[in-house]
């Protein structure tokens, strides 16, 4: 992958140990946190600058791989589901994780009995407050320099790899607000070798060359149609009062409800059917199951396309 | 007459006839390989060519 050359440093913050900060990084800009002794996990949310309601999904990048490497996007939250950022580039020793959720206040009142730890939910919440923002917009956190490991019960946290000058440079392919944060739990887990450390982050304006291949990366990756904003929504108003009453008038409008099915009938030849017969059991308890099975493998192998990652909206269907 | 002489009768070769469900959107994957125009016109025969042609492929596979 061809990285731009970076701009002027615009912004250039230190992250002490268990803060952190929201920085405006806007379409065509880098975004680089460092390490500056090593050993530090860092927590990263991203909204995007114009609408907080559009905000990363961590779930979706998982989709691609529990872990995101240069290349990769931060995917935004579905119905919008958007590219908010790319990531150019990231040391080797940087290990990334979309698995463990953050930490919070909670966890350290019932695994130490501490309620006043730090944490990065209640960090996060702290930044991002800068904006208005509340703890509830909060969310599912990129975990940069965590070091997990996955096993048939579920993940654990290992010796973090992180070095000094480690770093990963995103590129805003959006308006965004991005915040990362030194995670909380550092001190006490392995999350970060058992001892805080500061990151540093810093915000290099666009080149020619990273506003261009933002702006292409936007147009391949932003164009379907069924990546909506609120101008799309049946209900775009948001809602003020936190309780929630139903709308005894409200109708739903699910798409393509109800289901209509159609019986199409299937002609195979003595010798042919025999074929079909041997997968009975494996792919299908029924002659119409197995024969369902057959079609949607062959579709799979065949016709589907490569995912949103690998969209281009020059390619049209088969 | 014995099962043995039963097992000795030639297959009579029948066409089977499957009636497969598809729904409005599984329908819309045939619109496309209708428009292909490799598989037929037909929601049977392209359904039935496009099973043949999986088959057909498994077998290759399979050689290999």
């Amino acid at each position: 992958m061809k990285v731009p050359k970076l701009g002027k440093c615009r912004q250039e913050v230190v992250l002490e140990p268990v803060s952190g900060k929201a920085l405006p990084v806007y379409k065509g800009e880098i975004l680089r946190i460092s390490q500056i002794e090593g050993g530090q996990c860092v927590d990263f949310n991203c909204f995007n600058l114009n609408d907080h309601k559009e905000y990363m999904s961590v779930g979706h990048m998982r989709r691609e791989d529990f872990r995101v490497a240069p290349g990769r996007f931060i995917w935004s939250n579905p119905p919008r589901y958007r590219p908010m950022m790319k990531i150019l580039a990231m040391s080797p020793t940087c290990v990334t994780d979309t698995l463990a959720a953050r930490c919070s206040a909670v966890l350290f009142e019932a695994h130490y009995g501490i309620d006043d730890h730090p944490n990065c939910q209640d960090t996060l919440a702290e930044a991002i407050g800068e904006y208005g923002l509340t703890p509830d917009d909060v969310h599912d956190s990129l975990n940069l320099w965590m070091n997990t490991e996955v096993d048939h019960i579920g993940y654990y946290t290992v010796w973090n790899s992180g070095k000094a000058n480690d770093h990963i440079d995103l590129l805003a392919t959006m308006d965004v607000l991005a915040v990362p944060v030194t995670c909380g739990s550092g001190n006490l887990w392995v999350t970060s070798n058992f001892s805080y450390k500061p990151i540093k982050v810093q915000v290099f304006e666009k080149t020619a060359g990273s506003d261009a291949l933002a702006e292409k990366e936007w147009v391949a990756h932003a164009s379907l149609k069924t990546q909506r904003t609120p101008k799309d929504f049946a209900n775009a108003t948001i809602r003020a009062d936190p309780e929630l009453k139903a709308d005894p008038n409200y109708r739903p409008n699910f798409l393509n409800y109800p289901i209509v099915w159609k019986d199409i009938e299937v002609v195979f030849s003595s010798d042919e059917f025999k074929k079909i017969w041997r997968h009975r059991g494996i792919l299908g308890d029924t002659d119409e199951e197995v024969v369902r099975t057959l079609f949607f493998h062959w579709y799979l192998d065949n016709r589907k396309k490569h995912g949103l990652r690998m969209y281009s909206p020059q390619k049209s269907h088969a | 007459m014995s099962n043995e002489r039963l097992d000795q009768r030639p297959m009579r070769p029948r066409p089977a006839r499957v009636i497969v469900k598809f729904d409005q959107q599984q329908r819309k994957l045939l619109d496309f390989l209708r428009t292909e125009g490799k598989f037929g016109s037909e929601d049977g025969e392209i359904i039935r060519n496009v099973v043949l042609d999986y088959l057909r492929q498994q077998e290759k596979r399979g050689k290999r």
